[in-house]
């Protein structure tokens, strides 16, 4: 068969990974600390091939998060915090793993734990103690709370984390990530130690999905898919005349 | 008669390749760096087949070998890439690059140099810089060029500087179009060493060269290629049936 239907059909793929996408995109516009997703459609470096044997379409669709800073939206939470520039705050995932993330929503439990999103425990963990009132988190990550005394008291620190190259952390879903063979050496500090930048409280960081950006995505996408179906119908039809050649 | 038959078939034969250049080039047509191609043509005299070929192996030679000289019918007689620019998009990534002039030099794991212009890299986990498929991308003088972890700026001529400090040069080199074998949609293997671009490469960060290919130009390409190939199939039919005439009612006269 000719490789027209393998190339016409990879761009009917790749504009379909493109609008999946999209779709995931503005699905977050409104979810806090998302980065957005951007697609790019790349060929594959293939040294020696016959040129005949080459043309099969769109080879690649890499998908890169981007981190870029998004707008941060006020709060007044005491008990929450946005991140200023491109560190993550560490916790841990229910089994225990140290991963990575940017959604300062903190909460407590029964027992007096401090949980960050879905009754994840910070890294190292931090726990208020019975009966003490009034959690917050000031610019360097120190939680603190009301004691029985009424004086404010100092529980622990968030820690941070920086990466080389946050681009290659893996995403786990929930805003969390965790680092990949290509993330580097990783940085560990606090809000406003040295590299870091101070915290800031009652702010929660937003989407940096940008709509306008998207629908432009989706219309390049859309009509990717649909001259690619259009070269598919036509190769369908010459087909057709080769199978009925003498009529 | 029968030579009508085989210029429509071979005219058909060459219609599905140039379709293939075709379906390809609007497939890529948002791929990054992707160069594409055209159907070079030559006059009626060189697509003639030689009487006198010695081995007789693509199916083509051996048709004309059973019929005497004949023209091909073919209306294409090779593809050649299209070293045109493709369009600048802003991406504001610190690190897509997009050159103006000249290509990227990326080392694979084996070795190979590959010419690009798609300049999508990145850290790999020692910090150096990487193509997507984490190629080393090469400098000046054809060495890794490992980035610190802070932001880098890229300048016109490719020199990298970290806070104003100068720490390396990417290099950009040029080639003449007949230096070039694709290897890959975006990618070629040089022959022979490439030269230094004449004047600025015009290298901007943040963004990303688009596709040269044209959907509208190709589109058009596509229609009238496949009414080609509908015409030499009207006329195989055309021939079938005279054919048919001279076979079975020829000697019931």
């Amino acid at each position: 068969m000719p490789s027209i239907l393998g190339s016409s059909s990879s761009g009917l793929v790749r504009a379909q990974d493109a609008l999946d996408v999209v779709g995931h995109n503005l699905a977050n516009v409104n979810t806090y600390a998302y980065k957005k997703v951007r697609l790019v459609y790349e060929g594959r470096p293939m040294p020696q091939v016959d040129p005949d044997a080459a043309r099969l379409g769109v080879a690649e669709a890499t998908q890169d998060r981007i981190f870029s800073q998004a707008m941060v939206q006020i709060t007044e939470n005491p008990f929450q915090f946005s991140i200023e520039d491109d560190a993550f705050f560490r916790l841990q995932d229910y089994d225990g793993t140290t991963v990575y993330s940017r959604f300062g929503n903190l909460e407590t439990d029964s027992a007096g734990n401090v949980l960050a999103f879905k009754g994840r425990l910070l890294q190292p963990p931090i726990t208020i103690p019975a009966l003490w009132t009034q959690p917050a988190i000031d610019e360097a990550g120190v939680v603190s709370a009301i004691d029985l005394n009424g004086e404010r008291q100092n529980l622990g620190q968030l820690t941070l984390a920086k990466f080389p190259n946050p681009q290659s952390l893996e995403a786990l879903g929930d805003g969390l990530y965790v680092e990949s063979a290509n993330t580097g050496g990783i940085t560990v500090g606090s809000g406003g130690s040295e590299g870091f930048a101070a915290l800031r409280p009652g702010a929660l960081e937003g989407s940096n999905v940008d709509v306008a950006e998207e629908f432009t995505n989706m219309i390049v996408a859309q009509r990717a898919y649909a001259f690619a179906a259009k070269t598919f119908s036509v190769a369908d039809q010459m087909l057709a005349l080769a199978a009925n050649i003498t009529q | 008669m029968i030579k009508g038959l085989y210029s429509a078939f071979t005219a058909m034969e060459a219609a599905w390749r140039y379709q293939d250049v075709v379906s390809n080039n609007i497939a890529n047509a948002d791929t990054i760096g992707y160069r594409r191609e055209f159907a070079t043509q030559e006059s009626f005299a060189d697509v003639l087949l030689s009487q006198s070929t010695p081995v007789a192996a693509p199916l083509p030679i051996r048709i004309q070998q059973i019929v005497g000289q004949i023209g091909t019918g073919a209306f294409v007689s090779g593809f050649a890439t299209d070293f045109q620019a493709g369009v600048s998009l802003p991406t504001g990534q610190e690190l897509d690059l997009a050159v103006n002039d000249g290509f990227f030099q990326l080392e694979s794991p084996d070795g190979t140099i590959f010419a690009t212009r798609d300049g999508r890299f990145d850290r790999d986990g020692n910090g150096d810089l990487v193509s997507s498929h984490g190629y080393y991308v090469l400098d000046e003088n054809g060495q890794h060029i490992n980035l610190p972890p802070e932001a880098v700026s890229v300048a016109v001529d490719g020199t990298i500087a970290v806070g104003g400090n100068e720490i390396g040069r990417i290099g950009i080199v040029d080639f003449t179009p007949n230096q070039l074998t694709r290897a890959g949609e975006a990618y070629f293997t040089a022959q022979g060493p490439g030269q230094p671009t004449i004047g600025s490469p015009g290298l901007m960060q943040g963004f990303l060269e688009g596709s040269n290919s044209s959907v509208v130009e190709e589109m058009t390409s596509l229609m009238a290629v496949q009414r080609a190939y509908q015409a030499n199939q009207a006329v195989l039919a055309k021939l079938d049936g005279t054919l048919d005439l001279a076979a079975g009612q020829l000697g019931t006269l």
